[in-house]
């Protein structure tokens, strides 16, 4: 347990910016709101997502459902739309460059270029009826399917960049025939064609199998060590996380609650719910005694309570933890946590 | 060693599909003795959903022949014996099309208290409270339309509907799969807590490692229809004889880890 | 496969706050409509059937929607009419959709068998006809009459249900919980009709609902071209095809007749498409 825990309550993980100073931060979210359209209007899925991302870092983002993960990496290469979704409040810069407000139009000179996407279902990903050559061809030429030489070569250069195998075959199959396992890593050299600075994979590897998982887990490590990209990777799964990033982010109810390295974070998290959802992993338990749980359900999105929104289920709550918003998270070195009893409880 | 519970002989289990036959279980032999749990662990395509319904009578075995508590199993058809019912039931895998969406909870588990126990329509109702009660839903929750319930709460009430019928045997095809990880582990303590409290032998499928080390007494690692190896749990993952099972296991480093990690030590 | 949703519905609010905008203003708009089907034929001074005013009178104030050209009331015989529509297109929509389930449901159960083989040629036959050809022809037979026209509709008709209802019932019959009410011992009897049909029906009862426009569209329709109810029956489509002829100096009796037929299958039409709304996440 880091014994110098000095909290710096005026900073936020994206105050780099409001700092004025230069920073190589690819990604900075600074107090991002993003609401959806339901039955009966709006309902806010995410608030208070502050984090950031350095070139060639490797950020994971875990959560369980509703924590608004999935809503948070749509909004990240512009898809809320598709979802019913906007960005209703906060601020998104990638190199500078202000994200939220884009136009569709704008948002397609940077989605495939700059950031690559991709898409938890591979099946959603692929054109069903279109040989996996002639898509390769298309992402490579940016949607223009120009079959010259040098994007040929570039095709198969991407799916040796995957590690697919025969790469002349699959070439002329179309998604149906190829393995889940084969499809992911299609849809991944597509979504590297265009040489992206930042990869978001949203759970990539759910609908996969377990050995399956561990080799496109190794691919994306490995891609990030090659071509020096970020990597910015949601899932459930704490394993699947620690395989490839270095940094951890953990959201609840639609709040990022805490950010910090890896082996940090699994060495001693900061949050009570960080630590709750560690304690709960199934792979390292032991057998002789019961599974720890977290008492009751998370919340319906939307229909947080008042205060911390973790506190009607948190081990360590109390009354101050019951009052006012959810708390903004504070800094702790160079981690981050959003409990208020971060000293007390540790 | 007592009798085992269940008995299943060199069974292979076929359907048809437009595109041709497929062999989905293609010569397994397992055995589980009562009150034990044992889990069979496989990826996808590899039979485990078809065997554990082969074993339930859900589906027609071609080959070999299943026994369980002494009775060989038959499909079923028409109307399943009491006996049948009273020695194994079902857990299945999507909380969304396990229950029916029109019966509430109680009317649920009450209707398979009154077929299964034979009990009256008040004193069914007061049965299925209790069982629903045991299992962690609430009596206000037990009278709310199911749509109304999470993943987790539909699967308990599932469970509560299969121990109407007090299965000797209780079959579970991946039932926290779909669920979050920290309601999933909730419902594995629930499950071990009925089969302490009941005696009741499970058989646990599933495609996550650490849920089968973690509940299971012994293991069956399928692929592609049969068996490649089997023993006790911590055996079996430790010291993998098969490559496949080693292919697995390497796949999640986390779970072989026998020491409890750092991550739970007290600071 | 895990299944990520954002948001479950658990608060169990109530009903009406949850009540579809659509759904609302359809039934408030149908409401209207019965009301004055039943009330304005009782409190109404003048005879449908007989022409006691002077003919051919435009709007005003005795006779709200005029006179046609028998001296008859329009406005009592408009809603008169509607009255017997409606209550056509309910028995039509109702008996299709009760005899056209059932059998699709339990063919849908029973899966391949010398019936279900003949039944399915019989419904395929039927439904490979455009709905209105068919009625028509089989109101030819039956000869023009309220009665002709119910059994042209509910004979025509209830294949289209049983399509439906089959193949809800084939899905259903693979659900984990009808697998589970057999595991449990439940007879075949009880499956089918405690588990089986109640999900198959309240599918097949949202096609109902929007089959119900057709089906008052259609009853006049037949009416209209003279092979319905025939005057001096009030009929909705017989009264806009008696008003024809007059359409230059009376346009009062085709059009009022046309609006209120219109504004019916239109709240018909909101409430089921904010029904379906409503239903679509259950």
């Amino acid at each position: 347990m880091p014994s110098d825990l000095g909290t710096d309550n005026a900073r936020s993980p994206s105050s780099t910016v409001a700092d004025g100073r230069l920073t190589d931060e690819l990604l900075v979210v600074s107090d991002v709101r993003i609401a959806v359209r339901r039955r009966h209007g709006e309902v806010l899925v995410v608030d208070t997502a502050n984090f950031t991302l350095p070139a060639h870092g490797a950020l994971g983002v875990v959560g369980e459902s509703g924590s608004g993960k999935s809503m948070l990496s749509r909004a990240l290469i512009g898809t809320l739309p598709r979802y019913g979704g906007r960005v209703t409040g906060g601020s998104i810069r990638w190199q500078g460059r202000e994200l939220t407000g884009l136009s569709e139009q704008e948002w397609r000179t940077i989605r495939g270029t700059e950031i690559g996407y991709v898409p938890q279902s591979s099946l959603a990903g692929l054109n069903p009826i279109l040989p996996i050559g002639e898509q390769l061809l298309e992402a490579v030429s940016k949607g223009q399917r120009k079959a010259d030489a040098a994007n040929r070569a570039r095709v198969l250069e991407l799916l040796d960049l995957v590690q697919i195998p025969r790469a002349k075959q699959v070439i002329s199959e179309t998604a149906d025939q190829l393995s889940g396992g084969m499809r992911q890593r299609v849809v991944i050299a597509a979504a590297l064609a265009q040489r992206p600075k930042l990869l978001i994979l949203d759970e990539p590897t759910t609908a996969l199998d377990v050995t399956v998982q561990a080799g496109i887990l190794k691919l994306v490590a490995e891609l990030r060590r090659e071509l020096g990209m970020a990597v910015l990777l949601t899932s459930h799964n704490l394993g699947v996380i620690e395989m490839v990033c270095d940094r951890i982010m953990t959201m609840y109810a639609g709040a990022v609650i805490e950010i910090g390295a890896t082996s940090d974070v699994r060495r001693g998290p900061l949050h009570p719910y960080t630590k709750a959802l560690m304690d709960s992993r199934v792979d390292e338990a032991d057998p002789a005694k019961d599974l720890l749980t977290i008492p009751g359900e998370p919340p319906t999105t939307g229909d947080w309570p008042d205060g911390c929104r973790f506190w009607p289920r948190c081990p360590v709550a109390v009354d101050a933890c019951r009052e006012g918003g959810q708390p903004k998270m504070r800094a702790f070195g160079e981690r981050w946590s959003a409990c208020l009893q971060t000293e007390e409880w540790l | 060693m007592t009798d085992p519970i269940i008995t299943v002989a060199d069974v292979h289990v076929t359907f048809t599909t437009p595109r041709g036959d497929v062999q989905a279980v293609r010569g397994v032999d397992m055995v589980v003795s009562p009150g034990e749990t044992v889990g069979i662990v496989g990826e996808s395509g590899s039979g485990k959903s078809t065997l554990a319904r082969a074993i339930v009578g859900l589906v027609e075995v071609d080959q070999g022949s299943i026994t369980v508590d002494g009775r060989p199993v038959r499909p079923v058809r028409g109307r399943r014996s009491r006996a049948d019912a009273a020695t194994v039931q079902m857990i299945f895998q999507d909380p969304y099309t396990s229950l029916n969406p029109r019966l509430r909870p109680i009317q649920a588990v009450a209707e398979a208290v009154h077929v299964c126990q034979g009990l009256g329509r008040k004193e069914s109702r007061v049965k299925a409270t209790e069982l629903l009660s045991s299992v962690g839903i609430s009596s206000t929750q037990s009278r709310m339309k199911i749509r109304s319930l999470s993943g987790g709460q539909r699967q308990r009430v599932s469970i509560a509907r299969a121990l109407a019928a007090e299965p000797k045997i209780l079959v579970a095809d991946e039932p926290t799969s779909a669920l979050d990880q920290s309601i999933a582990a909730s419902l594995l303590n629930l499950l071990r807590k009925i089969q302490s409290e009941r005696g009741i032998a499970v058989v646990f499928i599933t495609h996550d490692l650490g849920v089968v080390r973690y509940l299971a007494h012994r293991v069956y690692v399928m692929k592609e229809g049969v068996f490649v190896e089997d023993g006790p749990t911590a055996e079996v993952f430790d010291m993998p004889k098969h490559e496949y099972t080693s292919n697995l296991v390497s796949s999640v480093p986390s779970i072989r880890t026998r020491v409890p990690s750092p991550a739970q030590t007290p600071e | 496969m895990r299944q990520r949703t954002q948001s479950k519905d658990r608060k169990d609010r109530s009903r009406f706050k949850e009540m579809d905008p659509t759904l609302l203003v359809g039934v408030v708009l149908l409401g209207l409509i019965v009301l004055a089907s039943v009330l304005v034929p009782i409190l109404s001074p003048f005879d449908p059937a007989r022409g006691t005013s002077q003919p051919m009178q435009g709007p005003s104030a005795d006779h709200v929607f005029g006179t046609d050209n028998l001296g008859r009331d329009i406005f009592v015989r408009v809603f008169a009419a509607t009255r017997l529509d409606m209550a056509l297109s309910v028995v039509a929509v109702g008996v299709s959709l009760v005899v056209g389930t059932l059998l699709g449901a339990i063919m849908g159960l029973v899966g391949r068998s010398k019936v279900s083989t003949f039944l399915t040629l019989v419904i395929d036959s039927i439904n490979a006809f455009p709905f209105v050809v068919l009625a028509l022809g089989v109101a030819a037979v039956t000869g023009p009459s309220p009665t002709g026209v119910l059994a042209a509709i509910i004979l025509t008709g209830w294949a289209r249900y049983a399509r439906v209802a089959r193949a809800r019932a084939a899905v259903i019959a693979n659900a984990d919980f009808v697998s589970a009410a057999k595991l449990l011992g439940y007879s075949r009897t009880r499956v089918m009709v405690r588990h089986v049909f109640p999900n198959v029906y309240s599918e097949s009862f949202a096609f109902a609902l929007s089959e119900l426009v057709i089906v008052i569209l259609i009853i006049a329709s037949l009416s209209f071209l003279g092979a319905g109810v025939r005057p001096p029956t009030p009929e909705l489509g017989a009264m806009i095809s008696e008003g024809r002829i007059f359409l230059g100096q009376a346009w009062w009796i085709s059009v009022f007749p046309g609006a209120v037929l219109a504004l019916a299958a239109l709240s018909i039409q909101l409430i089921a498409d904010g029904y379906e709304r409503m239903t679509r996440y259950a």
